[in-house]
């Protein structure tokens, strides 16, 4: 294995200011609950503490959905208050809450699978495309830098190119974020239902490598890839899995994840630091890397990669990505 | 002639001293992270006072025994790849 640089601490954090939803994605590898039961901003506000007493530069305000959370301006405003920069994943459902917040934000993530009837029939709620299309346009009316994230399953593969075509050409999005389809949460048993497989991801890149430079967009992945089944001249879009490398996932409780799908809770911020954890006996094995195979441990990709997407074949902690288990063929 | 450049540093830049002669500095947009040494931080902080490039130079060649040329070359590659990762813009 080359040698890597890993941080003291991680440089920017997912945090989960909420475990509710309003949406029942088919795909969600989170598996959020409707309980809409909500920690006090003071809890929320304690644990950002943490983030910042570990020296965590960036904050990712997650969920569930986050905007679901009723103190949601003041925790934004406290995060914004501390120095950090703020991303904000929503499903978009809530667009009355954007012009309070936008302010605080750096870049706002707008979850959006398709056309209407493919958007709903995904997100299995009446009326959330119309929504999501009008907080898109809320956040770039904010100024805010926005994105679409697309969860690419086989329910809108079909759909990618004119989708993404349409909201490249109607809207200022800064660009496109292609999530992978991760069978854990909702999807944990429908990987036969929903998985493209490499091979359509490599077309789905393709296709957006083209759109990208038609229309001077940014496009990148969500999660890993392992980069030896991505064609040469697309790995550029693969944004690599920095789990445990640069980032980790904070829940509401203040446990600490390897990143948003696993389960495992490596330790809790409320009990001891980050820094702690992150320089631990989990972690220092983990950035081992030596339960990669054999194949990963000698790639020149390895530090561009890291094996690709570590919750991708849904055993816990964390394992090398499913496709390298399932595509023995090897190398596009 | 050697050319004299100010640069301006990108207001969204996070520093943090990671060890003795460690630093990070993070662009967030771009999720960009250099890690750099103590050399390299004190370069980003006289970009910070408003110093150009021959300021830089010139305090740089008081502290270090580095010839010029050497000196001026180390300092271009650092400010390229500086701008190369929207740490700093030339004005």
């Amino acid at each position: 294995m080359q040698n890597m640089f890993t941080p003291r601490s991680p440089v920017f954090v997912n945090l989960d200011i909420t475990s509710s939803c309003n949406q029942h994605c088919i795909f969600c590898a989170v598996s959020p609950n409707r309980n809409y039961a909500f920690k006090k901003k003071e809890e929320i506000c304690g644990l950002i503490d943490k983030l910042y007493d570990a020296g965590v530069f960036e904050i990712t305000l997650f969920g569930g959905e986050p905007l679901l959370h009723p103190e949601i301006e003041e925790i934004a405003k406290y995060t914004n208050d501390n120095g950090f920069e703020i991303n904000l994943v929503t499903n978009g459902t809530f667009p009355n809450k954007i012009k309070r917040i936008a302010k605080y934000l750096t870049n706002a993530s707008v979850s959006i699978h398709g056309f209407n009837a493919t958007h709903e029939k995904i997100t299995q709620l009446q009326g959330s495309y119309k929504l999501a299309i009008k907080s898109l346009e809320e956040f770039i009316k904010e100024g805010v830098d926005t994105a679409v994230c697309y969860t690419l399953i086989k329910d809108n593969f079909d759909e990618l190119e004119p989708f993404i075509s349409s909201i490249f050409s109607n809207f200022e999005v800064k660009g496109v974020v292609l999530d992978r389809f991760i069978p854990r949460g909702f999807g944990k048993y429908k990987k036969e239902d929903l998985d493209v497989g490499i091979k359509n991801v490599n077309v789905a890149l393709r296709k957006l490598d083209k759109l990208s430079r038609k229309y001077k967009k940014g496009i990148t992945t969500g999660d890993g890839l392992p980069l030896c089944f991505i064609a040469e001249d697309l790995r550029y879009i693969v944004q690599p899995c920095q789990a445990g490398i640069l980032f980790c996932s904070v829940t509401e409780d203040g446990g600490v994840k390897l990143c948003p799908s696993t389960e495992t809770i490596i330790g809790n911020i409320k009990n001891i630091s980050l820094k702690e954890i992150w320089n631990g006996k989990w972690y220092l094995e983990y950035r081992s890397f030596e339960w990669l195979p054999e194949q990963c441990k000698k790639c020149s990709l390895i530090t561009n990669c890291y094996g690709g997407c570590k919750a991708s074949t849904g055993i816990e902690p964390y394992s090398f990505d499913v496709y390298l288990k399932s595509e023995k063929s090897g190398k596009i | 002639m050697r050319k004299v450049v100010k640069y301006k540093l990108n207001k969204n830049v996070k520093i943090r001293k990671e060890d003795d002669d460690v630093f990070l500095i993070y662009v967030p947009k771009y999720r960009n992270l250099l890690i750099t040494n103590t050399t390299g931080y004190e370069i980003i902080y006289l970009l910070k006072e408003g110093k150009n490039t021959d300021n830089i130079l010139s305090l740089m060649k008081q502290k270090y025994k580095v010839d010029s040329k050497t000196l001026e070359n180390d300092l271009k590659t650092f400010l390229k790849k500086c701008e190369d990762w929207y740490i700093i813009f030339g004005e």
